[in-house]
């Protein structure tokens, strides 16, 4: 009896493997053939400043030893999950107008809610609002053509995405101004 | 003195802010010489880190003169070179303790799922960063550095964040003999885990983008096997296909947030703000690695939650690695690697602007223009 016969049911002949073959886009060109020639191959297989992950330590406290702690100036957001504030912080851009007040409210809970969370992002499009209102008030608009460095990506793009960008603004405008001179037209048919 | 300035999302400008003073007797005020931008800040410049405020000045990369320091810092003096870690850590804390640095619990009033990190929003504990003339670095009796002999002030920028962090993401993955390894993502922090990778002993490195001129870069620097991921219908299958359908024996998540390659997730990351940015990197680390393999997320993301395979992570008895990087313990033994010219960081510096341009920095950088791979920005007083 053949060994492949067995009624059909099984075989000791392996179905064809599918393709391993590597895309025409891949290139492995600078890579040696032995993986060992690569420059500097190995000089840290055994010599890797992460191990062991953690040091040994007897601190058992979160904080450790303390000597001097920072005083706040103005307010300070304090995670509810930290024992007490830190003796260091950071001082920039404390809570100010509407935003201040969610951001307020956001850091009433721990750091494992949304609630916290999604108001601090939904907080911080309420600052730029704010921003904006403020910057002008103080003769310090913002320039968003300037702050986004719009003229850069005009320069830098390449010359076909610009004639589509160009084209889509010229677009626009057309389509605004032939807007005007419809609605007017419509206006002289009314009169 | 002379400052970046976050507006809003995409915007960005420079604007007089006051000078920082000491606040602690454990602080120093350094006048920064140069400051990179982080493939990182493009989640702020983007608004996808929560508590991100209008006002704050970015920048975790940077070096620069000591200009004052607090009664309690005996390792530094006015006048001396330095390079600042990212993290701003005590050294003496539970966590830092145990070497992880990236973790202080002392420094981040904010939060305690993240370490405080220079100019990172108020999650990442409400500093200021070094695009600025000056800066206050917290804890300058631990964390900054004297710049070493032997190390050009290029190297030591990239070695205060970009060079360490792909090194340790290398290292994350746990790498034995022969390895595969998988990154996706050629900016900086993929380029120095490829090269890393070899360090660590792996056979095969592979690294995946949407950029050809940053393929092109990584596939000569690392050096690495290459493939834009535009070219595959199927990138999870693909990979598996290359590997003897076993899949790499590690993949490393260089990308983070701001992700390209799933519309679905820039949906919901980007348009929706119902998850933090677009996680389709780590999804597809989690899909190509091989059962029992290690993947590390070494890109970053903001708190709040995404959208990745839990199921395929909990089916392959996936280790899952990630932290932000203690830097100071990676650099002496990069002080080696650099001297020793086994990895040169300042190479990948491609773009310099001036603190005043800035705004054009973020914009050449995030836009992917003019085949930027790591921009520079030098203030005005850097010489004075």
């Amino acid at each position: 009896m053949h060994e492949n016969d067995h009624d059909g049911r099984w075989t000791t002949e392996a179905p064809p493997m599918r393709d391993t073959s590597l895309n025409p886009h891949h290139s492995t060109e600078n890579v040696p053939g032995d993986y060992r020639q690569v420059r500097g191959w190995g000089v840290d297989l055994h010599h890797r400043p992460m191990f062991p992950r953690e040091l040994k330590s007897d601190v058992t406290t979160a904080r450790g030893e303390v000597r001097d702690w920072q005083v706040p100036q103005e307010k300070i957001h304090n995670s509810i999950e930290h024992p007490n504030l830190t003796p260091v912080f950071g001082t920039s851009c404390p809570p100010k107008g509407l935003s201040g007040k969610m951001r307020d409210y956001a850091y009433r809970y721990s750091e494992g809610t949304n609630r916290h969370w999604m108001t601090l992002l939904f907080a911080d499009r309420v600052d730029m609002l704010e921003s904006l209102v403020t910057g002008v008030l103080t003769g310090k608009p913002d320039n968003w053509p300037a702050e986004k460095a719009w003229g850069t990506r005009l320069r830098e793009v390449d010359p076909a995405r610009r004639v589509r960008f160009m084209a889509a603004g010229a677009a626009i405008v057309g389509a605004a101004a032939l807007a005007v001179m419809v609605s007017r037209a419509m206006a002289d048919w009314d009169d | 003195m002379r400052a970046m300035t976050y507006r809003g999302p995409f915007r960005v400008r420079v604007e007089d802010k006051p000078e920082p003073e000491i606040l602690h007797p454990n602080d120093a005020i350094v006048r920064v010489t140069r400051a990179a931008i982080c493939g990182s800040d493009i989640h702020l410049y983007h608004g996808l880190m929560p508590d991100l405020r209008i006002g704050t000045t970015f920048g975790h990369e940077f070096i620069g003169v000591v200009e004052e320091v607090g009664p309690n810092v005996d390792n530094l003096k006015t006048g001396d070179k330095v390079l600042v870690p990212f993290n701003i850590c005590c050294g003496t804390c539970y966590f830092c303790s145990r070497g992880l640095y990236g973790n202080c619990h002392n420094t981040n009033a904010n939060a305690t799922a993240a370490g405080a990190i220079y100019g990172y929003s108020h999650t990442c504990g409400g500093y200021d960063g070094g695009q600025a003339e000056y800066v206050r670095v917290p804890f300058a009796n631990f964390g900054p550095e004297k710049i070493p002999e032997g190390i050009s002030d290029d190297d030591a920028l990239m070695l205060t964040d970009a060079c360490p962090t792909g090194y340790h993401a290398a290292q994350m993955a746990d790498i034995n003999e022969g390895d595969t390894v998988l990154i996706f993502g050629a900016g900086p922090v993929g380029i120095f885990a490829a090269r890393s990778a070899w360090l660590m002993g792996a056979g095969r490195v592979i690294v995946t983008d949407h950029l050809d001129y940053r393929l092109d870069f990584v596939s000569r620097y690392g050096p690495a096997e290459v493939i834009n991921f535009t070219h595959l219908k199927d990138p999870i299958l693909y990979f598996k296909k290359i590997t003897e359908y076993i899949g790499a024996d590690a993949a490393i998540d260089a990308v983070g947030a701001d992700a390209s390659g799933s519309i679905y997730q820039s949906l919901l990351g980007f348009k929706l703000k119902a998850q933090a940015g677009n996680a389709v990197a780590l999804h597809w680390a989690i899909n190509s690695v091989r059962k029992g393999g290690t993947v590390v997320v070494i890109g970053a993301y903001g708190p709040p939650m995404n959208l990745i395979p839990l199921g395929s992570l909990f089916n392959k008895g996936l280790t899952v690695r990630g932290n932000q990087c203690p830097v100071k313990r990676q650099l002496p033994r990069l002080y080696e690697h650099v001297r020793n010219g086994l990895i040169k960081p300042g190479e990948i510096i491609t773009h310099r602007f001036p603190l005043e341009d800035i705004a054009e920095g973020y914009r050449v950088f995030t836009s992917k223009l003019d085949n930027c791979i790591k921009p520079v920005v030098i203030p005005d007083r850097a010489a004075a």
